[in-house]
């Protein structure tokens, strides 16, 4: 962005803040209808958030950052290429993996198969790249998705740097040599690069290029040294990830060897009772157990290490079960259980220590808000280098979108980056943003059900003069505007963008409930895998179907609306801005019609990196077998 | 998999023994390599490996998440890991702050061998928190401060 281009963002953003401000207080001061409360306030409330959102992008975009050129990449550098897959189609794999491993900058390319399909272990072997799925040490433990794929390859790799590309996200040549430069400032962790989908059309009905977001505001966050990682099309520094699992490791360690003790107590003493009746002379190799327990704790009161101390727990717990060899049976899958829970080295999980956080269906956010809360650094890097797919029907749009919502919100519950010890207040502002950019979903329901009660009913919303409303409302609403179009610097589908902001308000707040209920009530997010081909034909409407009833409902009040201005029974001006605004909710909403009417992408859309040759004669051959190795 | 079942009839300092060293740098490539082999060894059973660390020269966070991870293996099997060795950049490095909670390191292979019961003295891992701290400007860190 050029000098004068941010002088006058800073000068609008300033204006929308002002003007916001007096036009909320004004509001808060003496509009509110206290005799329709329940109207009243919800409209308020959604009015003073969208206040706050507006602030929060004029924040971002007050230090909107266009990087110089990168600096060359230093040779010499390891690098290892994760393309983390599940249940694509083996061509769509591949094709990914032999871009990956053409590209210029000395690397190493790996498959993760999270599916573990050993057609895939062949195929890779045929071109030339490495395979990797999880092993035993997996079976019957959390597999943590995503984030526990890319962990267990971590554990198996040993590049200073990792690349990590969705399945169906092709890498150019020059993809590693554009983003390895930044790294020679020792404080940046990770590169992330646009995400670009060349199977979206123009029009772009289903509002997937994201230019606002990988444009604007990814170079906004990167002006506060927030970029966001959005997990894909990205470069990562092994030591920063290291250090990040390492230090939420010992930060927990203590804590979590008091309360696996505490539980292990627990679990002991509903043993000791249940071999009472059962099992009498079992008994005293629980209560030596137990005793053992007491120790432990008494240790970790004295701060001895904890590697020690669940050593000698260990050597406690077998000296016990071997006094009473008869009661092996009875006591032994027990005390094992307490015992993997208790040690230090995490033996109740596949891996000691997840550099990736997996406590999120959003990994990647998590982590990045960690990496940057260590001080850690990260660069936004726009040039498309990366070419990927795209949802091609509404459905997968709307489960993609629901899961980013839901991670994220999960995220705001559980780890909110206002709490989040290191981060920079500007940091915390940006992830803020994000995460409560989902809350939009209560304040579209309050923007939709407003104009129908008072079209309906006559029940007025807000009291004011209509003059004056305007007066406080339009500079507010215009610079909000002018912000926007003038931050968004050219970019594509601003207004697609705001479209789909209002329109997914089902989505907004199921998600929201979502990773409320999974905070609070411990309920499991599922991480859906992205469809990367069309789902469920023919179908639209029914997946758009809350949308279609709010505007039918929008359509209907007016109609009633406009028959009581006719006949008397409702004031005209206030009528009349109803209906505008009334206007405005169906000019939003009514991007559902053309995603629910959209049937993929055609012919006109061509794949920018052709299907190398290589490809259709693995794929077209029986040649795939299975390799003599799981892995 | 049990821990508990796979342990030997003997003392632990009687379990089966291998002795394995890092020379050079700490990283996630040594440490890989000492996993692999700890493994391999751990096949048939629980096994103690002492893993000398006095020839440490330098030392990144992937090494001691390496650490962790070879802890991990060994000890899923029943088995444990103990270092020993004086290595300066052990010793100095910030990492310690973190390793020394987790796990000791043993001044000699003896002592490792019974597991520091028999330490002439105690050796702080981790520096102690002073009040002097508490005042000073605060100090970003990549994470191991």
């Amino acid at each position: 962005m050029g000098i004068h281009k941010q002088i006058l963002v800073r000068i609008l953003a300033v204006l929308v803040v002002s003007f916001g401000l007096i036009y909320i207080s004004w509001r808060w001061s003496g509009t509110v209808a206290w005799d329709a409360w329940w109207i009243s306030l919800p409209l308020v409330a959604a009015e003073t958030y969208s206040l706050g959102e507006s602030a929060l992008y004029a924040i971002t975009m007050w230090n909107a950052r266009r990087r110089p050129p990168p600096p060359p990449a230093l040779p010499g550098r390891t690098v290892d290429v994760f393309i983390a897959t599940y249940n694509e189609p083996l061509e769509l794999v591949l094709k990914t993996a032999i871009a990956a491993r053409d590209m210029d900058y000395p690397h190493e390319t790996w498959i993760l198969d999270d599916g573990n399909r050993s057609v895939f272990a062949s195929a890779a072997r045929q071109i030339g790249v490495g395979y990797i799925t999880r092993g035993p040490e997996w079976d019957g433990r959390q597999r943590f998705a995503k984030a526990g794929n890319v962990n267990n390859a971590l554990s198996m790799t040993t590049g200073e740097f990792v690349a990590i590309l969705d399945a169906d996200q092709v890498p150019e040549p020059r993809f590693l040599d554009r983003v390895l430069g930044y790294f020679d400032a020792a404080e940046v962790a990770f590169v992330q690069t646009p995400q670009h989908f060349w199977n979206v059309p123009d029009r772009d009905p289903l509002g997937s290029q994201a230019e606002l977001f990988y444009g604007p505001i990814q170079q906004g966050k990167d002006g506060w040294d927030a970029a966001f990682f959005c997990g894909s099309n990205a470069v990562l520094r092994r030591e920063a990830l290291m250090a990040l699992g390492l230090t939420r490791y010992t930060r927990t360690a203590t804590e979590h060897t008091w309360s696996a003790l505490r539980r292990g107590r627990s679990r002991l003493q509903d043993l000791l009772g249940e071999l009472g009746r059962r099992h009498p002379a079992a008994m005293p190799v629980v209560e030596q157990a137990l005793a053992a327990i007491t120790r432990a704790e008494q240790q970790l009161r004295r701060g001895d290490v904890l590697a020690e101390i669940t050593f000698e727990l260990r050597v406690s717990f077998h000296a016990a079960a071997l006094a009473v060899p008869d009661a092996m049976d009875d006591v032994v899958p027990e005390l094992d259980a307490v015992l993997e829970s208790v040690d230090v080295a995490h033996t109740d999980q596949a891996l000691a220590i997840h550099p990736m956080d997996t406590t999120t269906i959003t990994e990647d956010m998590a982590t990045a808000m960690h990496l940057h809360a260590m001080g850690w650094g990260s660069v936004y890097h726009h040039e498309v280098l990366v070419h990927g797919l795209a949802p091609e029907d509404v459905s997968t749009m709307l489960s993609q979108r629901h899961r980013w919502a839901a991670g994220t919100m999960q995220v705001f519950f559980n780890d909110n980056p206002l709490f989040l010890r290191g981060l920079a207040l500007a940091q915390r502002l940006m992830y803020l943003g994000t995460m409560t950019s989902y809350l939009n979903g209560f304040a579209a329901l309050s923007y939709i059900a407003a104009p129908v009660v008072f079209l309906v009913a006559g029940t007025y919303p807000l009291t004011a003069s209509p003059v004056v409303f305007f007066c406080l409302f339009l500079p507010f609403f215009i610079s909000c505007q002018l912000l926007f179009q003038v931050a968004g610097n050219g970019s594509r589908g601003l207004w697609r963008g705001q479209q789909w902001s209002f329109a997914l308000f089902p989505t907004w707040i199921a998600a929201t409930c979502s990773g409320a209920a999974a905070v609070f009530l411990g309920k499991h997010l599922t991480f859906s895998v992205t469809a990367k081909s069309k789902q469920a034909a023919g179908r639209g409407f029914h997946h758009v179907r809350t949308q279609v009833v709010a505007m039918a409902v929008l359509v209907v009040s007016s109609g009633i609306g406009i028959d009581r201005a006719v006949t008397g029974a409702a004031p005209l001006y206030p009528t009349l801005i109803t209906l505008a605004w009334v206007g405005l909710d169906l000019a939003l909403l009514s991007v559902v019609i053309g995603a629910a009417r959209y049937r993929g992408p055609g012919d006109e859309q061509i794949d920018p990196i052709p299907t190398p040759g290589e490809l259709t004669a693995i794929v077209d051959t029986d040649s795939l077998v299975p390799p003599p190795t799981g892995r | 998999m049990s821990m508990l079942s796979h342990v030997s009839n003997t003392t632990p300092s009687s379990l089966t023994s291998v002795d394995l060293s890092v020379v050079g740098a700490l990283n996630a490539a040594t440490v890989l390599a000492i996993r692999q082999e700890s493994a391999k060894a751990a096949s048939d059973g629980p096994i103690l490996v002492f893993l000398d660390v006095a020839a440490v020269t330098t030392v990144g966070a992937s090494g001691v998440v390496g650490l962790m991870e070879v802890l991990h293996v060994l000890r899923s099997r029943g088995g444990d890991l103990r270092l020993f060795g004086s290595s300066t950049a052990l010793e100095t490095t910030r990492l310690q702050a973190h390793l020394g909670q987790v796990a000791r390191i043993y001044e000699t292979r003896e002592e490792a061998v019974d597991g520091g019961r028999t330490r002439v003295h105690g050796r702080r891992l981790t520096s102690k928190p002073g009040w002097r701290g508490l005042f000073g400007p605060r100090h970003r860190t990549f994470g191991w401060g």
